[in-house]
């Protein structure tokens, strides 16, 4: 009964074959997109997730396809060269374009980024906006859209100031030289230990770090949550400056004493 | 003064370094909240006649940034192998303040008069942010501030075949359940060590006594498989 032909050499078990293959595809294809769905939900945009979806899902098609003709024994040669003439032409046409799709593949795949956080890709600094297949959307920090092809981004430097959980910035405070660094220290210690999001571990690092021209400076390196260290960055300072002048420590500025030789001796 | 509870409107609370008042305004009232030098005002435009005030998981303030809370042991612990203890431990406090409602309570305020610090456990790349707070170890339940300070026992339990070193405790506040009368906040937890650089923690939901009353959850247990709700510590304790 399986073995009866129905057209040509085709039997009934190679059409069934082929069905089945076709349907296993079908699930394959649902699945996997369903998958990629879900893990690059918060990389990629709903938008291109769809797009990516599809691709993958289209490829897997067309995959099934061929392998249900190879088992009815339908001879594909023809197809397959003219389509590798086809792709041949337009992958030169569209070289760049191949590119940045290629590139843009491996950053969702990579994931050195995703969308939210603030980068410097080829010195431009922002929110990472979208990733699309083909390009990148930065919202620059005073506000601008800019759009990097993915092969840029893929190729060049690029600092996720956000990819890790923790970040530490550091400030140079230059005291006199009359006043006590010992002090100086325990005074920005209890500051830095007030403040909430400077965080207990690692612990603050504070420090002379060299006797300069005209100052005693010290250092002062503090770690915070990546999502608070600015903030605290830009408050912190200031909160410091005055305590130490509220305890008598002045900040030291350029002074330069001149001695003449030749100065007229003092008649008294 | 009995702060924690249901409370009619109007109401006034003073206490060292704090004061709570919701009293009628023309034809609705004002909340007045001051800690330190911080004071709120808020108008509440509605028919609530009951507020809420209960101790909530600490890891509100001075914003939601982490649902952890590590608290650092003042002397640490040495364990011996295969035993269970029970010791008690004190945790800062953070005050809900809650309109009733006919089904669910908002929440109009959060505040604490403890001084929030955070830190970090694990590494920068994959290590968790932690509210953070040290604590004396007690064998017996510790008498506290109850607007500063709750009481968390901890059963330890020492599942390793050599003795370990405790130094610090980490809980996820997804499953946190705090209970209160007028002296204290209370919660139990408990601490698996399972070998010398691995513990498990998690919550048990029971009070210290009949008498005590269920804070209001901020941070619900999360809504999966069993055991979710509790916290591996994998880079030491």
């Amino acid at each position: 009964m399986l073995d009866k032909i129905v057209w040509g050499d085709i039997r009934i078990i190679d059409l069934a074959i082929a069905f089945s293959v076709l349907i296993i595809s079908v699930i394959i294809a649902k699945t996997l997109s369903l998958y990629l769905k879900r893990i690059l939900k918060e990389q990629v945009s709903k938008d291109h997730l769809q797009l990516i979806g599809k691709l993958v899902s289209f490829s897997i098609y067309i995959i099934g396809i061929f392998s249900a003709f190879a088992i009815l024994g339908l001879n594909l040669t023809g197809i397959i060269f003219a389509g590798s003439i086809a792709g041949v032409v337009i992958g030169f046409a569209s070289q760049n374009i191949l590119g940045n799709f290629i590139s843009g593949i491996f950053l969702i795949i990579e994931r050195p980024m995703k969308i939210g956080d603030q980068v410097n890709i080829d010195e431009i600094r922002g929110y990472v906006e979208d990733i699309r297949i083909i390009s990148t959307v930065i919202r620059t920090y005073d506000g601008l859209y800019v759009r990097i092809p993915n092969q840029t981004v893929f190729t060049t430097k690029m600092i996720n100031f956000v990819g890790h959980k923790v970040r530490r910035f550091e400030y140079i405070v230059g005291i006199r030289y009359s006043d006590d660094a010992d002090k100086a220290i325990s005074i920005i210690k209890e500051i830095v230990d007030v403040q909430p999001f400077a965080l207990k571990n690692p612990p603050p690092q504070i420090f002379v770090d060299n006797l300069g021209d005209n100052a005693v400076n010290m250092i002062a390196r503090i770690w915070a949550p990546v999502s608070e260290w600015y903030e605290l960055k830009m408050t912190l300072l200031w909160k410091i400056k005055t305590a130490l002048e509220k305890n008598g420590i002045e900040i030291a500025f350029p002074q330069r004493t001149l001695w003449f030789a030749n100065e007229p001796k003092s008649n008294s | 003064m009995n702060v924690f509870g249901t409370h009619h409107i109007p109401v006034n609370f003073k206490h060292a370094g704090f004061s709570l008042s919701i009293e009628k305004d023309g034809k609705n009232y004002l909340y007045t909240r001051e800690v330190g030098s911080e004071k709120i005002e808020k108008l509440i435009l509605g028919k609530q006649r009951q507020i809420l005030i209960h101790p909530i998981e600490p890891v509100n303030k001075p914003k939601i940034i982490t649902p952890h809370l590590l608290i650092k042991l003042k002397r640490s612990i040495i364990f011996e192998t295969k035993i269970s203890k029970i010791v008690y431990l004190k945790f800062p406090i953070e005050v809900g303040v809650f309109l009733s409602l006919k089904k669910n309570q908002e929440s109009i305020d959060i505040f604490t008069l403890t001084n929030p610090k955070f830190t970090l456990y694990g590494d920068p790349r994959s290590g968790v942010i932690c509210k953070y707070y040290e604590s004396d170890i007690y064998s017996t339940l510790p008498t506290v501030d109850f607007l500063l300070e709750g009481v968390l026992e901890l059963k330890l339990v020492n599942r390793n075949p050599e003795w370990v070193e405790i130094k610090k405790v980490l809980l996820d506040a997804h499953g946190m359940n705090i209970y209160y009368n007028h002296k204290m906040a209370f919660m139990r937890a408990e601490m698996e060590v399972q070998n010398p650089t691995v513990a498990e923690t998690g919550f048990i939901d029971s009070p210290y006594n009949e008498e005590m009353e269920k804070s209001i959850q901020v941070f619900s247990p999360k809504k999966i498989p069993m055991g979710s709700n509790r916290f591996m510590m994998r880079e030491g304790f």
